[in-house]
């Protein structure tokens, strides 16, 4: 009976001996990371694949090597998150995995055919319930310190990769749509439409319909530039189908490009909040309280929307 | 309708002048601003040739090969900053993976998967044994052997557990 009593006042003298803190769910802010992260990805594809596409092979494999380092850095800060959601979760699962381990002890105990005084699983289970909590916040703590120089430069590096990036689109659109528009290339970037000679024959018809509407509403036409006016007017309406459908190509392109573009802006922008948020990771395990996640989650999902766009 | 030598030499020195912004916006110092701007302005130029000059002069090509000049030029350009930023991230990204791999050591190590493995290798092994132990009291040959072969497979097992 004694004992008992001394047992239940150890465990609840525990909390206070292992100290009380505990981790906050981190998952928001990993989630929120990837979406980051994503843009950088999305972003590279497009434009190595355009390259591909308008045949600059060349140019593609140097962007492709040149972007490799910022994409693992990437991928470096995504595994990082998720490392601390990790821990996190391996703080909140104490009391899960304590009682796993008091279970797998009773097993061994039945095998063993000892007699126990007390089932392990639910003592082990509350144990570690604090035991494991109080560890990962120390080890969160460590870990979040040891990576925040590396953050602190890293964020600017990852704005300044992004402004590159940026960069390359506007680069990007002009070269898709010129070979989209160009009478000579064009149909070498589409499967069915020459869409080039499609566009350019469009514009000059316009112009010379034009110039000759101008000059009729001044002089009357001969024969001859009447008749020419209407062939003119025949070919037009024979192109404009076709024309609508190059038209639109471009369309899409300049809508993808300025889509992608602004994901790129916000994410510049999500990196900075990125790494105040990491910095404040710190200060909230201290003072016991959720990492304020609100406005990078905001613009992750942002971003995400954007990316979605550009690729539809 | 042919087009008269007044407007082909307009149009020349208008492209020798677009051709000369260019050149500034190539140069040392250039923007990208800029080689955007002078591609912009030679794209308009070109678009607006007449047919009857597209078909039959130069000048087409000369602004074709001095947007793509452009385009290439700040490509490149981007590229090499690129690979400038990317020298510093490499040093960063180490640092960030050792602690990845450190916050996940000690992740896996508070969810005590290591002691639980242990503990579930022992008892394993403990029974593996005990049914050793009654196939040589009084069990047939094959299942001696099947039990020593099951014995020696858990004894491996706990004995890796326990190392790692």
């Amino acid at each position: 009976m004694t004992r008992s009593i001394l047992a239940r006042g150890v465990l609840a003298l525990l909390p206070l001996l292992v100290g009380c803190r505990s981790i906050p769910d981190l998952t928001p802010f990993a989630e929120a990371t990837h979406g980051l992260a994503g843009t950088l990805t999305s972003t590279s594809g497009v434009l190595v694949s355009d390259l591909r596409r308008a045949g600059q092979a060349n140019d593609a494999d140097a962007l492709e090597a040149a972007l490799q380092p910022a994409l693992e850095a990437a991928t470096a800060i995504t595994n990082y998150s998720d490392a601390l959601a990790n821990l996190s979760a391996a703080g909140k699962d104490g009391r899960a995995n304590g009682e796993k381990l008091g279970g797998a002890l009773d097993e061994l105990a039945g095998v063993l055919a000892v007699q126990l005084p007390i089932q392990f699983g639910p003592v082990a289970g509350l144990i570690n319930q604090w035991v494991a909590e109080a560890r990962a916040a120390a080890s969160f703590k460590k870990a979040v310190e040891a990576a925040d120089p590396a953050i602190a430069t890293l964020a600017p590096l990852m704005q300044q990769v992004l402004a590159q990036l940026h960069d390359l689109l506007e680069n990007n659109e002009r070269s898709v749509v010129d070979w989209i528009s160009d009478e000579n290339k064009g149909v070498l970037i589409l499967d069915d439409v020459n869409s080039g000679k499609i566009i350019q024959l469009h514009r000059d018809l316009t112009i010379e319909i034009s110039r000759l509407a101008s000059q009729a509403a001044s002089n009357p036409l001969t024969e001859q530039e009447l008749s020419q006016l209407l062939a003119l007017r025949a070919e037009l309406e024979v192109n404009t189908p076709q024309y609508d459908v190059a038209a639109k190509l471009v369309q899409d392109e300049r809508r993808k490009h300025a889509s992608l573009r602004l994901a790129v802006e916000k994410a510049s922008l999500g990196f900075g909040i990125w790494a105040k948020t990491h910095q404040g990771l710190v200060d909230a395990i201290g003072e016991e309280r959720a990492p304020d996640v609100r406005r990078l989650q905001q613009s992750a999902l942002e971003i995400q929307a954007l990316v979605q766009a550009a690729r539809k | 309708m042919p087009i008269p030598m007044e407007t082909r030499i307009e149009l020349t020195q208008e492209l020798e002048g677009l051709l000369s912004e260019a050149s500034k916006s190539l140069a040392a110092g250039g923007t990208h601003a800029q080689r955007m701007q002078a591609f912009d302005a030679i794209k308009e130029f070109r678009d607006r040739l007449p047919r009857s000059i597209r078909r039959e002069s130069t000048l087409d090509e000369i602004a074709d090969e001095m947007k793509a000049l452009l385009l290439h030029e700040d490509r490149s350009r981007s590229i090499h900053e690129l690979q400038r930023i990317g020298l510093e991230m490499k040093r960063l990204t180490t640092t960030l993976n050792n602690v990845t791999a450190g916050a996940n050591a000690d992740a896996a190590s508070i969810r005590l998967d290591k002691v639980i493995q242990a503990v579930e290798s022992t008892t394993k092994t403990i029974q593996e044994l005990k049914l050793l132990k009654e196939s040589l009291d009084d069990g047939t040959d094959a299942e001696l052997i099947a039990n020593i072969e099951k014995a020696v497979k858990a004894i491996q097992k706990l004995r890796d557990d326990l190392e790692t």
